[in-house]
């Protein structure tokens, strides 16, 4: 199904779950189910906290389906809720946080110059082959030791694409610093990537 | 220098901002950028800065090509699908509610 047919669907089922079908309204639970339970799996890495996230999700949304005029789509606004819940689950933890220094990025000479450093082009190749499971490992390192603020902002505008404007609305951050926190989290992961891209041939 | 014609690199922008007196970027600056550029939200003038810089640094732009297939390579690694036990829980558990609620 294309995305605009899904969204359809969507408009179809969100009207009669709001005139009170709730068949419509669990089938509505069934096509973002695993969109907000992987959005809540990725923010706080934990699959209890995962599955009660996406329960008070749907929860959330069933409370408020009369409140929600469909300005946006049904799926974006359960996947704002959903990371509203995260945040909040997550600020009441005391996660340890790694210091923003230890984020990686690129080597620059003095004179803010790349070129004494080896870049890669390793793009198309990730395009075009399936994803390696150790890459994907990797990755998940990588983003698990990602600053609990970079995270929770790549995770939702990358993978999860939330604009920046609903992030900001989410988060309560100002939209430079999101966008700020974003490429330094970019920068580290294409770290990552490009580490393992270049194991071999760095003897590692 | 390898061609890229989706980020413009080879295509002079006629009519965008000369002025009098250009600094260069170096990569350093062209990589603090490169989100902007790639959201589409740079001024001409700064736009044009950076393609000036790009059609003559290869490894910038391997690693503008990298920085921007990074997300995508995230998204396919990071995607989890719901566990199916979880996913009979919530079932029960929204009907339970929906129930008590009506």
């Amino acid at each position: 199904m294309s995305d605009e047919a899904a969204r359809e669907e969507d408009r179809q089922l969100l009207a009669r779950a709001q005139d009170g079908d709730v068949s419509a309204f669990e089938a509505l639970v069934d096509a973002h189910r695993d969109k907000v339970y992987g959005l809540a799996l990725r923010m706080t890495r934990s699959e209890a906290d995962a599955a009660e996230i996406t329960q008070d999700t749907f929860l959330s949304a069933y409370q408020h389906l009369k409140d929600f005029r469909g300005d946006a789509a049904f799926g974006s606004w359960v996947h704002r809720i959903a990371a509203n819940h995260a945040l909040m689950r997550l600020r009441h933890r005391r996660v340890a946080q790694a210091a923003e220094q230890e984020l990686q990025g690129p080597e620059f000479t003095e004179r803010g110059s790349l070129a004494e450093y080896p870049v890669s082009d390793w793009s198309r190749d990730a395009e075009e082959k399936a994803l390696d499971a150790e890459l994907g490992t990797a990755i998940q390192q990588a983003t698990d030791l990602l600053p609990q603020g970079y995270r929770e902002v790549f995770l939702l505008k990358d993978v999860d694409g939330l604009s920046y404007e609903q992030i900001a609305e989410t988060t309560g951050d100002s939209i430079p610093a999101i966008k700020s926190r974003l490429h330094r989290a970019r920068l580290a992961l294409r770290e990552a990537i490009d580490d393992f891209y270049n194991r071999d041939s760095r003897g590692a | 220098m390898k061609r890229d014609a989706a980020l413009g690199i080879f295509d002079r922008d006629e009519g965008a901002p000369q002025p009098a007196e250009v600094r260069m970027y170096n990569c350093k600056d062209s990589i603090n950028l490169l989100l902007e550029f790639l959201d589409g939200e740079m001024s001409a003038e700064e736009a044009q800065h950076l393609k000036e810089h790009l059609r003559g640094c290869s490894p910038c732009v391997d690693f503008l090509r990298t920085y921007r297939a990074t997300p995508g390579l995230c998204k396919k690694a990071l995607a989890s699908k719901m566990p199916k036990e979880v996913s009979e829980k919530l079932t029960e558990y929204l009907r339970s509610k929906i129930k008590s609620a009506s």
